[in-house]
């Protein structure tokens, strides 16, 4: 029995009421009400009656109970609040934070225009925080089982992600589910019903997730898929399951993109890859296709990304966002061609292993690039940005937006203390030390990280 | 494809009744145009599981794109084929209803798109269209662009109800208790009043789709842009007073005395405010049923030859 506006809703463990205001979506397992309460607007979803399962009560209950992973990567899913009970209904549901749908976007609605396409700094944010947070949640001893772009929701302009319907959530390898994945997410394993879903099947849709968000494709929809006139879920079996070819697999040729226009933006969008996201998708589904262990985890995928964004540049042309390549001095425009002066880099050396930071215009050092994984923001505290000198037109330098000073030596061997809100010029050789680190202006072609 | 003249039916007596019209607008006519919208409407089953689909096409009309009237024939008869195909695919029954609806959405619009290329082409080698040049700017065959039109398609099954969208026009749900949803989002607004087209080179990504269930029932209508733009836009108090009154009026006088007057209604309409072709389908959807009578025991005996029936 779907709930009417104006009915009243038990929060179970919170002992509160709420009043459903209206209805705003529904799925498959349910539909969404906006509800309020002493909490403000909040959402519910409300369960069908064939959903509505004591055992999935009973994994509502849990999830409640053991709260979303910790930390800035915690706070990205929209976890159950509460268990949600109307008088007089054997149906039951749960409480949940309300998203900005105005602010965070769908895939999809990006895809129809209907939202702004993320920048590639954005792109690779977006890919770093899921990652990120489905390494929360598998170290936390849970799997999602059901990581898919219908899940996900982010903001085009900052890359801030929130991911939905955590209600599938369950400890790995134990707990059943009433969702098993969407057949375009699942690990091969699990379509041919050799396991049950677990974090390395997760490992595996998440691959997927992030191809899709790229490449804008499926990682096996070419030749083979193409033929299917048919494409029914015995097809899909084969093709995602049985037999599945990565459509870039340089070894093998079977499944490459159909020279037709539906695959002309995917071959574009894969030759905008750099090459080691290009080398990641490839071991994702060829070795790691019928290897779970061979598979992608979600560390390599965030210091993928993080690595990927600190190289970033923009065209002084036409502004578009281009990746720096330490290998090559000079790079052209992906988008206008114009060639792209390299900038300095910012080389970090850190007891965990080296790691540069591109300093065109803008860019910020955070106390990530300082202490990996410190901090409960995720590491995201700016600590310098590369401005531009005030009077001298082309010079730039990094100022220290940090609360403590920075010692620097000059390349001519004399050394300064840079107080909070003073600048360090970009002359190659110039070290500087941020909390005991040291760190390097070096020019492009130095760059051995 | 129906004669712009006429108006056509289907039905299914499980899941509803669909009706369409389709009528040359008031200044296609002075400038002695043919009618650029298209509509298809089938019923029928698959593997026992009956369904009703439809879809409403409206060609682009100017002079890039002069096969449109064709192309917006071709849209439909591709969007319903794909609709049926996708309908019996998982017609067996044992596929989970977030399978079926996660497979619409991630599908059908590749494979409508897709199969639309396929007919283009084989029209504008029946028809020995010379080849276009690739379009300088998607290297895209411009055979495509004059055939463009937009898409909204339906499919009415047991529990759910799917639909698609690329372009303009309007579809929206006039549930049992009179409140009016706009299940899709609106089409952005392009340069130039431009819309979206099954010719773009991403025309498989710029599809809006929705999955609703069938739940208590209610009308869904369909309609190229000629009529919501008599209305000053889909949002407005006059076409919500307009899609009203057309409901009262079924329930009224019934579904086939509303079809029979539509055609001079829309007719009206155009002569009187926008002057573009309309075209309106709409489904009277019943409320789901319960599950159907179980003609297998419930214990675990065998069943043999007979037995039963």
């Amino acid at each position: 029995m779907p709930l009417a506006a104006g009915q009243r809703l038990h929060a179970e463990q919170l002992g509160t009421m709420l009043h459903v205001i209206k209805k705003i979506g529904e799925g498959t397992q349910g539909e969404v009400y906006l509800v309020e309460g002493p909490q403000g607007y909040q959402t519910v979803k409300w369960y069908k009656p064939e959903q509505a399962t004591p055992d999935q009560r009973v994994a509502i209950s849990y999830l409640v109970r053991t709260g979303p992973p910790y930390g800035a990567a915690g706070k990205r899913f929209i976890w159950p609040l509460d268990l949600v009970t109307a008088a007089g209904a054997k149906q039951f549901g749960y409480l949940m934070a309300r998203i900005d749908t105005q602010r965070f976007a769908e895939l999809g609605e990006v895809w129809a225009h209907l939202k702004p396409v993320p920048g590639i700094s954005a792109l690779c944010e977006i890919s770093y925080q899921l990652a990120n947070s489905y390494r929360a949640l598998h170290l936390s001893g849970h799997c999602y089982r059901d990581i898919s772009a219908g899940n996900l929701m982010f903001d085009p302009k900052t890359g801030d992600v929130l991911i939905c319907d955590n209600d599938n959530v369950g400890v790995n390898r134990q707990s059943h589910s009433q969702v098993w994945g969407t057949l375009e997410y699942m690990a091969p394993e699990l379509i041919r019903e050799e396991t049950d879903p677990s974090t390395e099947t997760d490992l595996h849709a998440l691959a997927v997730l992030l191809f899709y968000l790229w490449v804008w494709h499926h990682p096996f929809h070419g030749e083979m898929e193409y033929r299917y006139h048919c494409w029914d879920i015995p097809a899909k079996k084969q093709i995602y399951g049985i037999s599945p070819v990565f459509v870039f697999d340089p070894a093998n040729p079977k499944n490459q993109l159909p020279m037709d226009p539906d695959y002309a933006i995917a071959r574009e969008r894969w030759e905008l890859c750099p090459p080691e996201l290009k080398a990641m998708f490839i071991r994702a589904f060829t070795e790691g296709l019928n290897n779970p262990g061979r598979r992608v985890t979600e560390g390599e995928w965030q210091t993928l990304f993080l690595s990927l964004r600190d190289r970033l540049v923009p065209c002084l042309h036409c502004h578009a966002e281009n990746f720096t390549d330490v290998t090559r001095p000079h790079i052209s425009c992906w988008h206008c061609h114009n060639g792209i002066p390299p900038p300095p880099f910012l080389l970090i050396r850190r007891p965990g292993g080296n790691s540069c930071l591109a300093l065109s215009l803008g860019a910020t050092l955070r106390s990530r690039h300082i202490m990996p994984g410190a901090g409960p923001d995720d590491g995201y505290q700016a600590v310098g940005r590369v401005v531009p000198h005030p009077s001298l037109p082309g010079a730039a330098g990094i100022r220290n937006i940090s609360e403590s000073s920075w010692l620097v030596a000059f390349p001519d061997g004399s050394t300064a203390e840079v107080p909070p809100g003073r600048a360090v010029p970009l002359n190659p050789k110039t070290s500087i030390t941020i909390d005991g680190i040291s760190c390097t202006i070096i020019p492009p072609s130095r760059v051995f990280p | 494809m129906p004669s712009p003249e006429e108006f056509s039916c289907t039905c299914d007596t499980g899941l509803g009744w669909v009706f369409g019209c389709s009528r040359t607008g008031a200044a296609h006519v002075r400038a002695r145009r043919p009618c650029e919208d298209s509509y298809a409407l089938w019923s029928g089953s698959a593997g026992a599981q009956p369904c009703i689909a439809f879809a409403i096409a409206d060609g682009h009309g100017d002079p890039r794109h002069d096969q449109s009237r064709t192309g917006a024939a071709l849209a439909v008869d591709a969007g319903i084929a794909e609709l049926v195909a996708f309908h019996r695919s998982y017609a067996d029954g044992s596929i989970p209803r977030q399978q079926f609806r996660a497979g619409f959405k991630t599908d059908f619009p590749r494979r409508a798109t897709r199969h639309w290329r396929e007919l283009v082409v084989q029209d504008a080698g029946r028809r020995a269209l010379p080849p276009a040049p690739a379009s300088p700017a998607t290297g895209q065959d411009q055979n495509f662009t004059r055939y463009g039109t937009t898409l909204i398609t339906a499919l009415v099954v047991h529990d759910s109800i799917l639909v698609g969208q690329i372009g303009d026009g309007d579809l929206l749900l006039v549930m049992p208790d009179g409140s009016i949803d706009f299940p899709l989002p609106r089409d952005p607004v392009l340069a130039g009043n431009e819309t979206h087209s099954l010719s773009s080179p991403d025309a498989h990504l710029l599809w809006r789709t929705a999955t609703l269930d069938r739940g208590q029932g209610g009308i869904i209508l369909a309609a190229t842009d000629g009529i919501s733009d008599s209305f000053n836009g889909a949002e407005s108090e006059e076409f919500s007073i307009f899609i009203h009154s057309l409901v009262d009026r079924i329930h009224t006088y019934g579904t086939e005395a509303v079809a029979a007057a539509m055609g001079s209604w829309l007719d009206r309409f155009s002569a009187i405010a926008s002057g573009d072709d309309m075209t309106l389908v709409w489904a009277c959807i019943n409320p789901e049923e319960q599950p159907p009578y179980e003609p297998w025991p419930k214990t675990n005996a065998p069943v043999s030859a007979g037995q039963g029936w």
